[in-house]
C-alpha cells in the first residue's frame, strides 16, 4: 500500500547515466571561454592531423625564390630565407608543438598525481619526503636546467619533452596531494578502509579518480607553457634542428625581420592561438570546477 | 483576533532552476502576533528556511515570492533592497543563523564586527554610545566584554551562539527569527541558551519566529507550532494542543517517531517513503503519497486550512470525519 | 565459536600530542590531549552499548579504536578470545571483516562516481565472498529486500547523488551486513537524519542484532536515542567513562552528577517527557590537555568537594547493576 503510493523521488527521473559529466559539460558551455578554447584546439589538431593534405610538398621544400611576400607565387603567407613555404611550415609545426605540449603535460601530470596523492593520503614522514622534493624541484629554475641538460644532451625532441614535463610536476603534485589530503578525510574513504580495502586500491581506485580533476585543468596550461618552452628553446638557437617548430621560425627569421616581418610574426601568432587555446579550455574547466558555479541539487 | 505583528497572506516562493520552478513554498497564510512565538517545523525540503530567508528578504536572485508579507502594516515583498537595508533588516526585523562561525568575518574582531553593523544600521550614535550598545547586549545575553575583543575561532560554539544572538539584539529590533539557531550544539549549551531565548523574549518584548527540525526545541520556546510539509502548513496549534493532541497525519507522524526519554518502549515507526519532487509537486495534498490515510479525493484536490478549534488550523479533508477532540 | 566476550576493551588509552608553540618546541616539550583515558568495557554477542556524551568526549575515538581505524597508545582490545592490538595482513583482513563500521554522514558514504551496485560488490570482492557477479548480486538484491528497499534493482543502478539521507544510510548499513560481520560500531548513524526516517535505520540495526546475535556499540548524543536501541549505556566525558549500566536503570536514577545534568537537559519531546527541571551547569566541555589527577567533571559539578580535585574517582559499582565514577558515591 505505502509502496504503490510511494511518489516518484526525485531521484527516479534523474538520468539513468551518471548526471554529472552531462551537468559539467553544461557548465563548461556556460564558461564561453572553454568552448571557444576548444574550438580552437579542434582546429589546430585538424590542421596537424591533415598536415601532408594542406601543405602536400612538406615542410622542407626548398622553394625557388626567398623571402618572398605572403600572397605571391601561391604562397599564401610567403616563404623564408631558402624559400621554403612558410604555411607548410607552420602547418607541419602545429604537429610538433602539439606533440611537445601533450606528451611533457602527461608526464608532468603523471608524475605529479603520483607523488602528490601518495604524499596526500599517507601524510606523516611519507609527506614530509615527498614534499620536500617537490619543493626542492619547485625552486630550480625550470628554463635554466632545461638549457643546462639540453645543451649537454643535446637538442634531441625527446629530451625537450621529458625535461619539461620533469620540470613541471611539482604544481600538479601540490594540487593532488592538496585533493587527497581532503579526500582521504571524506566518509566514503574511511568507509573503504573499515571494510578492509587495501590502501594500494583505495589510492588508485578511489582518491586520484575522484581528485584529478583540477589536475586536467592545469594540464591544460602545463601543455600551454610547455609549447612556448620549447618556442624558447628553439629561439635560442637549443632547438631540435631536424624539425619545423614554432620556435625555430620565429628564431630564423629575426635576422630578416625588417626586410621580411612575415617570418617571424605567423609563426608567433600559430603559437599565441594554440596557447590561447589551452588556455581557454583550461578557464572552462576551472569554471566548471568552481564550486560556486556548481547547480543547486534539490 | 489580537493585534498580528506579520501577516503572511498566501505567500509562494519558487525558485528558477535549470530542471524547471522548484516549488519551494506554497501559498503559506500565518498571523503572527505581537509577543508570539511561533514555532516553524519541518524536515529538511520542508521550505522553513526559504520561508524565514524570505522574511529577511535574503533570497538568491532566482527565487521569486508571491504573495504579501505584512510586516507592522507594510508589505515586505514590495519594499526596494534600500529600503530594507535602511532602518528594516536588523532594526525591525534580525535573525540568528545556524552556522555562526560562517557568519562572522574570522579576520576581525567581533567587537569591530558588531560595531560595523551599529555604524550602518544606526548612524546617529556617537561612538562611546556605539560602546554602551555593544556593552548592554553583551550583558543581556551573559557573555564578558573580553569577548569583543576575540576572533570568531576564538569562541566556543555556545558563546559563539550568545555573540550571534547579541548580534540580533543590536538593533533593538521588535521580531527575531531563529533559524536553527541552537541544532549544532550540544545537549547541555542547547538548553541553556533556549533558556537565554526564552528570558530575553521577556525581557525586550521579542515577537519570535523559531524554526528547528528537532520538536524538542519547538517544546521549549514555542507557543504556537506551525508544520511544514514539502512547502505546505500542514498544521497551525497552540503548543499544548500540538503535542497532546495533533490533528494532522503528518504531525502524528512526526511527533510519533521521535524516541521517547521515559514510558513504555514501543517500537518507532518512521514516515515511509520520500519528500515529492519539488520540481513536479503532486497535486492535491503534499503528503498524500505518504499519508496511511489518503484517499482518492486527497491526490486531486488540496485541502483548506480548516480552523479545527479556536487558534488551531488543519489542512487535511479526513479531519471532519474524525472527531476532534478539543 | 566460543565463550569468550565479543569484545573486551581493557583500559584503553589514546592519546594525541600537539606541540603548541616554538618555545615549547624548542625545549621538546609538547602538550597531549586525552582524546580517550584508560576506558575499560566487556561487549557480549547481541549485546547493544551506547556511548552517550557531548561533543569532544571521546565517544567516536573509542568507536574508531574498536574497529581498529585508530592505534590505541596504551590498553588492549581483544575480539573473540583473540587481542587485536597487533593484527596485520590476513588477520586483520578477516578482522576488518567481522568488525564493521558505519558512519555518520551518509551523503558521503558511497565513492561519487560509482553505482550502488558497483559499491556493494566491491566490498564483497574485497573479501572474496560470492562465486560470481551473478551470486554477489543476488545476494545484495536479497539483502537489500530484506531491509525494505525494494525493489532492489532500481536502487542498484542509482548514483549516490540519486539518493536521499535516509536511502543512502540504510545502504550503507546494507553493505556492512554483506560481509555478515559479529561486532559493529555505528557512530551517530542518525543525527544527520530527517526524524521521519531515523526510526528505520534504529529498527534496522534492532533486527539485524536479533537476526545475527550482531554486537554492537552505538554512538550517540542523544539519550533517548541510546534508551531506543541499547541494553546498555556508557555515559562519557572528557575521555573517561563516568556511569555504566542497564539503559533503563541510568535513565530512571542517573547517579553521576554529568548523568544527572544530561539527561535533565535533554530537551524532552512533548510534556509527559519531562523528567525534572534542566540542572543548570555552568560552562562547555573543555579540551582535555594535560590532565591533572582529579574528577574531570570537578569544576563544572555542583556539588564538587576537596577529594574531587585531588583524586581521580573509579568505576564501580554502588549496588545495583551500574557503575558509577563518583566520590559522592564513597
Amino acid at each position: 500500500m505505502a509502496q504503490t503510493l510511494t511518489s516518484t523521488p526525485v531521484a527516479e527521473i534523474a538520468p539513468r547515466r551518471n548526471g554529472r559529466w552531462r551537468a559539467q559539460w553544461s557548465l563548461f558551455v556556460e564558461s564561453r571561454m572553454g568552448p571557444i578554447g576548444l574550438a580552437i584546439l579542434i582546429i589546430v589538431a585538424l590542421v596537424a592531423i591533415c598536415a601532408p593534405l594542406i601543405a602536400p610538398d612538406g615542410p622542407f621544400k626548398l622553394g625557388a625564390t626567398r623571402l618572398l611576400a605572403p600572397g605571391k607565387e601561391g604562397h599564401i603567407l610567403g616563404t623564408d630565407h631558402l624559400g621554403r613555404d612558410m604555411l607548410a611550415q607552420i602547418v607541419y609545426g602545429a604537429r610538433v608543438s602539439l606533440v611537445i605540449g601533450i606528451v611533457a603535460a602527461t608526464i608532468s601530470l603523471i608524475v605529479g598525481m603520483v607523488v602528490g596523492s601518495i604524499a596526500g593520503y599517507y601524510g606523516g614522514i611519507v609527506d614530509m619526503v615527498l614534499s620536500r622534493i617537490t619543493d626542492m624541484f619547485l625552486i630550480i629554475p625550470a628554463f635554466f636546467l632545461i638549457i643546462i641538460i639540453v645543451a649537454t644532451l643535446g637538442s634531441g625532441i625527446i629530451y625537450v619533452m621529458v625535461v619539461i614535463g620533469l620540470t613541471a610536476w611539482p604544481a600538479s603534485a601540490r594540487l593532488m596531494r592538496a585533493q587527497a589530503m581532503s579526500l582521504r578525510e571524506r566518509t566514503f574513504i574511511h568507509a573503504l578502509r573499515a571494510l578492509g580495502e587495501s590502501n594500494r586500491k583505495i589510492l588508485f581506485r578511489h582518491i586520484i579518480p575522484n581528485g584529478i580533476q583540477p589536475l586536467i585543468a592545469n594540464a591544460s596550461l602545463d601543455i600551454a607553457s610547455a609549447i612556448l618552452i620549447e618556442s624558447g628553446l628553439s629561439f635560442i638557437g637549443l632547438g631540435d634542428p631536424n624539425k619545423a617548430t614554432w620556435g625555430r621560425m620565429i628564431y630564423d627569421g629575426r635576422t630578416t625581420i625588417t626586410t621580411a616581418w612575415w617570418v617571424s610574426v605567423f609563426p608567433g601568432i600559430a603559437i599565441i592561438i594554440t596557447v590561447l587555446g589551452f588556455y581557454l579550455v583550461g578557464d572552462g574547466i576551472s569554471y566548471v570546477l568552481n564550486p560556486r558555479n556548481r547547480k543547486v541539487r534539490t | 483576533m489580537s493585534e498580528s505583528l506579520l501577516e503572511l497572506r498566501n505567500v509562494s516562493i519558487r525558485y528558477r532552476t535549470g530542471r524547471g520552478h522548484v516549488s519551494a513554498v506554497e501559498d503559506v497564510s500565518l498571523q503572527v502576533p505581537t509577543g508570539a512565538s511561533i514555532g516553524l517545523v519541518g524536515e529538511s525540503g520542508s521550505g522553513k528556511s526559504t520561508l524565514a530567508l524570505a522574511l529577511m528578504r535574503l533570497l538568491p536572485q532566482n527565487a521569486e515570492v508571491t504573495g504579501e508579507m505584512i510586516f507592522a502594516g507594510e508589505n515586505l515583498v514590495t519594499k526596494t533592497e534600500s529600503q530594507l537595508s535602511k532602518g528594516w533588516r536588523w532594526r525591525k526585523l534580525a535573525m540568528v543563523f545556524q552556522k555562526s562561525l560562517a557568519a562572522m568575518s574570522p579576520v576581525h574582531r567581533i567587537g569591530q564586527q558588531m560595531e560595523d553593523v551599529l555604524t550602518i544600521h544606526e548612524p546617529h550614535l556617537t561612538k562611546p554610545e556605539r560602546e554602551q550598545r555593544l556593552h548592554d547586549v553583551l550583558t543581556s545575553v551573559r557573555l564578558p566584554n573580553r569577548v569583543l575583543r576575540a576572533y570568531p575561532f576564538e569562541l566556543s560554539g555556545g558563546m559563539m551562539q550568545r555573540s550571534m544572538i547579541a548580534l540580533g539584539l543590536l538593533c533593538n529590533p521588535p521580531f527575531l527569527i531563529f533559524d536553527e539557531a541552537t541544532t549544532a550544539l550540544d545537549v547541555i549549551t542547547q538548553t541553556q541558551i533556549l533558556k537565554e531565548i526564552e528570558r530575553l523574549k521577556a525581557e525586550y518584548n521579542l515577537t519570535t519566529i523559531v524554526i528547528s527540525h528537532d520538536v524538542g526545541v519547538i517544546n521549549a520556546v514555542t507557543d504556537t507550532v506551525a508544520v511544514l510539509y514539502a512547502g505546505q502548513l500542514m498544521e497551525v496549534a497552540p503548543r499544548e494542543t500540538f503535542f497532546s493532541n495533533p490533528q494532522h497525519p503528518y504531525s502524528q507522524a512526526l511527533i510519533s517517531s521521535v524516541p521517547r526519554l521515559r514510558g513504555e518502549k514501543t517500537r518507532l515507526a518512521g514516515i515511509p517513503g520520500s519528500l515529492p519532487d519539488l520540481t513536479n509537486p503532486p497535486q492535491g495534498c503534499r503528503f498524500a503519497p505518504r499519508c496511511p490515510h489518503a484517499t482518492e479525493g486527497c491526490l486531486a484536490v488540496t485541502p483548506p486550512l480548516v480552523e479545527v478549534a479556536p487558534g488551531h488550523l488543519v489542512r487535511c479533508t479526513d479531519i471532519p470525519l474524525r472527531e476532534v477532540v478539543a | 565459536m566460543s565463550e569468550a566476550p565479543l569484545i573486551v576493551a581493557d583500559e584503553l588509552q589514546c592519546l594525541f600530542t600537539v606541540r603548541r608553540g616554538p618555545v615549547e618546541f624548542i625545549r621538546g616539550k609538547a602538550s597531549r590531549i586525552h582524546a580517550v583515558d584508560t576506558v575499560s568495557f566487556t561487549l557480549e554477542r547481541a549485546e547493544i552499548l551506547a556511548l552517550v556524551g557531548e561533543s569532544g568526549c571521546g565517544k567516536s575515538t573509542v568507536g574508531r579504536m574498536l574497529v581498529k581505524m585508530e592505534e590505541p597508545t596504551a590498553g588492549a582490545l581483544t575480539f573473540a578470545g583473540e587481542t587485536v592490538n597487533a593484527l596485520s595482513g590476513a588477520r586483520l583482513k578477516e578482522f576488518r571483516r567481522r568488525a564493521q563500521m558505519i558512519f555518520q554522514n551518509p551523503f558521503e558514504a558511497f565513492d561519487p562516481r560509482l553505482t550502488i551496485g558497483t559499491s556493494l560488490q566491491q566490498a564483497m570482492q574485497i573479501h572474496n565472498i560470492g562465486k560470481d557477479q551473478h551470486d554477489r548480486l543476488q545476494r545484495i538484491v536479497t539483502v537489500m529486500e530484506r531491509s525494505g528497499l525494494t525493489p532492489a534493482e532500481d536502487f542498484l543502478s542509482r548514483y549516490p547523488h540519486e539518493l536521499s539521507g535516509g536511502q543512502s544510510q540504510r545502504i550503507a548499513t546494507v553493505r556492512v551486513m554483506l560481509l555478515s560481520p559479529e561486532f559493529v560500531v555505528a557512530d551517530e548513524p542518525v543525527s544527520m537524519l530527517d526524524v521521519s526516517v531515523r526510526a528505520d535505520i534504529l529498527n534496522q540495526l534492532l533486527d539485524l542484532r536479533d537476526e545475527l546475535d550482531m554486537g554492537i556499540v552505538f554512538i550517540t548524543h542523544d539519550l533517548a536515542v541510546a534508551r531506543y536501541i541499547a541494553d546498555r549505556i556508557a555515559v562519557m566525558y572528557l575521555g573517561m567513562f563516568v556511569e555504566v549500566g542497564p539503559a533503563e536503570e541510568i535513565l530512571a536514577n542517573p547517579r553521576h552528577p554529568y548523568s544527572q545534568a544530561l539527561l535533565s537537559n535533554t530537551l524532552p519531546a512533548g510534556d509527559e517527557d519531562r523528567i525534572t527541571e534542566p540542572m543548570p551547569i555552568g560552562g562547555e566541555v573543555p579540551t582535555p590537555v594535560d590532565i591533572q589527577p582529579g574528577c574531570r567533571f570537578a569544576n563544572r559539578c555542583p556539588f564538587a568537594f576537596d577529594r574531587c580535585f585531588k583524586e581521580t574517582p573509579i568505576l564501580q559499582a554502588h549496588g545495583g547493576k551500574t557503575e558509577v565514577a563518583c566520590h559522592l558515591l564513597g
